[in-house]
C-alpha cells in the first residue's frame, strides 16, 4: 500500500482502489487532500483498467474541516493556490481514461461529495447521506462542485445547493446523484462488481478509447466530438485486424 | 431506385424501410443509399414526418464489422494513416446525425434486434418506439472496436455519463422495458402495433412539431 496525506493506494488485479483514512469521519483537511504527481505516478500503473474511490470505516468523506479552513482563509493566497490545486485533483480524476467509481458510505458532505462527483459512476450503501452543506457556513463547494451538480442534475441543482439538506439514496438516485443503490452494507463490493462487468475481457486500447469518446461528448463541439470517435474507431479497427493476423 | 432500401409515402408520411432480410445488416451499399436518400430524396420530398424501420422481424444488426475492418486495413495498409479512412467514415456519422437537422419529426420505429450501428441511427431519430421484445445494445466493445456512429456522443448526452459508460463497455444487450426506464426510448407496444404506433405518433407531432424538440 502506498500513501499520500490522508489518501492511500493498492491493487486488486487490474484496479486500483484509492481510500481516505482520516479519523472517523475522513475530513479532508486541505483542499489538496493529496499530492497530484504521487497521484498521476499511480494511474500510471501498467494494466490499470478502473479505479474505486471509498473512504475507510463507516464514511466515505464529511468534507472540509472548518476548523482548518477558517485558518487556512486567513492567508488568502495560500487558500487561493491550495483550492486550486483541490480543483486541479479531481480535473485530473474526471478525465481518466479508465472507469471511476465512487464507492459511497455513510456520510458524503462538502468535498467528500465533491470528490464522489468528479468520479465516473456513484455507488452507495443504502443509509449513505449526501450533501452540500456549504451554504450553512456562508460558503459555496469549492472544487468545481457548482459546476459538475449542474451537468449532472440540471435545475434541480439548486436545491442541492441552497437548501443544504441531507440527501437520503432513495432521493439521491430518484433525482441521479447516485447511480446504484448497494444491498450489502459496503458499497465497495457492488462498486468493484461494476467495475469488473466493464473491464473483464476489455483491453486497456479499447477502455481507454470508448472513456476518451465518452468524455469527448460534453466537452468538444458536436463536429470534433463525431470526428474524434471516428479516429478512435479506426485506430482501434487496425489493431483488431493486427491482432488476427499474428 | 435502391437496392436495401425502400422509400415510399403515404398521407405525407415517409417511411423508410431497411432492407436486408432477415438481419437488414448495414453494409456498404447501406451507407451509400442512406447517404444518398438524405443528402438527395428526403428533404425534396412532399411529407411531414419520417418513420425509419426495417423489413420482416428486425430493424438491423448493425455495421458488418468485416465490411468495415476491410476498408479501414486497406486503406491503413496503402497509407500507413487511418485518416484518410477516418475522414471518409465519419461522413456516415455526419449523416446519422444530420437527422436532427430535418425540420420535420424523424421516428424510429423498432422491432427485433436493433444493435450497434443500427441502434446508433434510432438514438438520432426524435422519437423511438419499440416492441416488447425488441433487442437493443451497442455491443461493439465485445469485439475490440467501439460504437464508432455516433453513439459514444449520443448516449452520454441522453442518459448521462455513468449509464453510458456502463452499456458502452459492458456491451451488453437490453430489453426496451430498461430502455425506457432510462428515457433512452419513448414508448413500448406490442410488437405487432409498432408500425401502426409509429404512424399514430408520426401524425400526431407533425401537427404540434417544432424544432425545439430537436434538443440535442
Amino acid at each position: 500500500m502506498k500513501q499520500s496525506k490522508i489518501i492511500s493506494w493498492e491493487r486488486i488485479g487490474e484496479i486500483g482502489i484509492l481510500s481516505i483514512s482520516n479519523d472517523k469521519k475522513n475530513y479532508l483537511d486541505q483542499p489538496d487532500f493529496v499530492d497530484l504527481v504521487e497521484l498521476e505516478n499511480w494511474t500510471k500503473e501498467i494494466d490499470l483498467k478502473g479505479i474505486i474511490i471509498r473512504g475507510i470505516g463507516r464514511n466515505f468523506s464529511a468534507g472540509a474541516n472548518t476548523e482548518n479552513l477558517q485558518k487556512l482563509a486567513n492567508d488568502q493566497n495560500l487558500l487561493f493556490d491550495k483550492m486550486n490545486k483541490g480543483k486541479q485533483i479531481l480535473d485530473f480524476i474526471e478525465n481518466l481514461n479508465i472507469p471511476v467509481i465512487a464507492a459511497i458510505n455513510g456520510a458524503c458532505f462538502g468535498g467528500g461529495l465533491e470528490i464522489a462527483l468528479a468520479c465516473h459512476m456513484r455507488v452507495a450503501s443504502k443509509k449513505a447521506l449526501l450533501a452540500f452543506p456549504e451554504v450553512n457556513h456562508g460558503l459555496i463547494p469549492g472544487l468545481g462542485g457548482t459546476y459538475r451538480l449542474t451537468q449532472l442534475l440540471g435545475k434541480k441543482s439548486f436545491e442541492v445547493l441552497l437548501n443544504a439538506d441531507l440527501i437520503n439514496t432513495t432521493e439521491a438516485i430518484k433525482i441521479g446523484l447516485i447511480d446504484y443503490i448497494s444491498e450489502t452494507k459496503d458499497a465497495f463490493d457492488l462498486a468493484k462488481e461494476k467495475l469488473e462487468s466493464m473491464i473483464t475481457d476489455r483491453s486497456i486500447e479499447v477502455i481507454h478509447s470508448a472513456m476518451q469518446a465518452i468524455h469527448n461528448s460534453n466537452k468538444l463541439s458536436k463536429e470534433d466530438a463525431l470526428k474524434a470517435e471516428t479516429e478512435l474507431f479506426c485506430k482501434l479497427a487496425v489493431n483488431v485486424k493486427i491482432h488476427k493476423q499474428d | 431506385m435502391f437496392k436495401v432500401l425502400n422509400w415510399h409515402i403515404k398521407e405525407k408520411i415517409g417511411y423508410l424501410e431497411i432492407s436486408n432480410p432477415p438481419s437488414n445488416p448495414m453494409d456498404s451499399i447501406f451507407f451509400e443509399e442512406f447517404y444518398w436518400w438524405r443528402t438527395e430524396i428526403v428533404e425534396k420530398a412532399e411529407i411531414d414526418s419520417v418513420i425509419i424501420h426495417g423489413k420482416g422481424r428486425h430493424f438491423s444488426s448493425g455495421a458488418v464489422l468485416n465490411d468495415l475492418l476491410g476498408i479501414i486495413n486497406r486503406s491503413y495498409e496503402h497509407g500507413k494513416d487511418i485518416k484518410k479512412i477516418s475522414e471518409f467514415l465519419n461522413k456516415n456519422s455526419q449523416i446519422f446525425y444530420s437527422l436532427k437537422e430535418l425540420k420535420i419529426p424523424v421516428i424510429a420505429a423498432v422491432r427485433g434486434v436493433c444493435i450497434g450501428s443500427a441502434f446508433e441511427l434510432a438514438l438520432c431519430a426524435d422519437y423511438i418506439v419499440c416492441g416488447e421484445k425488441a433487442v437493443l445494445g451497442l455491443p461493439e466493445t465485445s469485439f475490440d472496436i467501439m460504437p464508432g456512429c455516433t453513439g459514444t456522443y449520443v448516449l452520454p448526452k441522453i442518459v448521462g455519463k455513468a449509464l453510458a459508460m456502463e452499456l458502452i463497455l459492458t456491451g451488453k444487450t437490453f430489453f426496451p422495458a430498461e430502455a425506457l426506464d432510462w428515457n433512452l426510448i419513448q414508448k413500448v407496444v406490442p410488437t405487432k402495433q409498432v408500425l401502426d404506433y409509429a404512424t399514430n405518433i408520426a401524425k400526431n407531432l407533425a401537427s404540434k412539431f417544432t424544432e425545439d424538440l430537436k434538443l440535442i
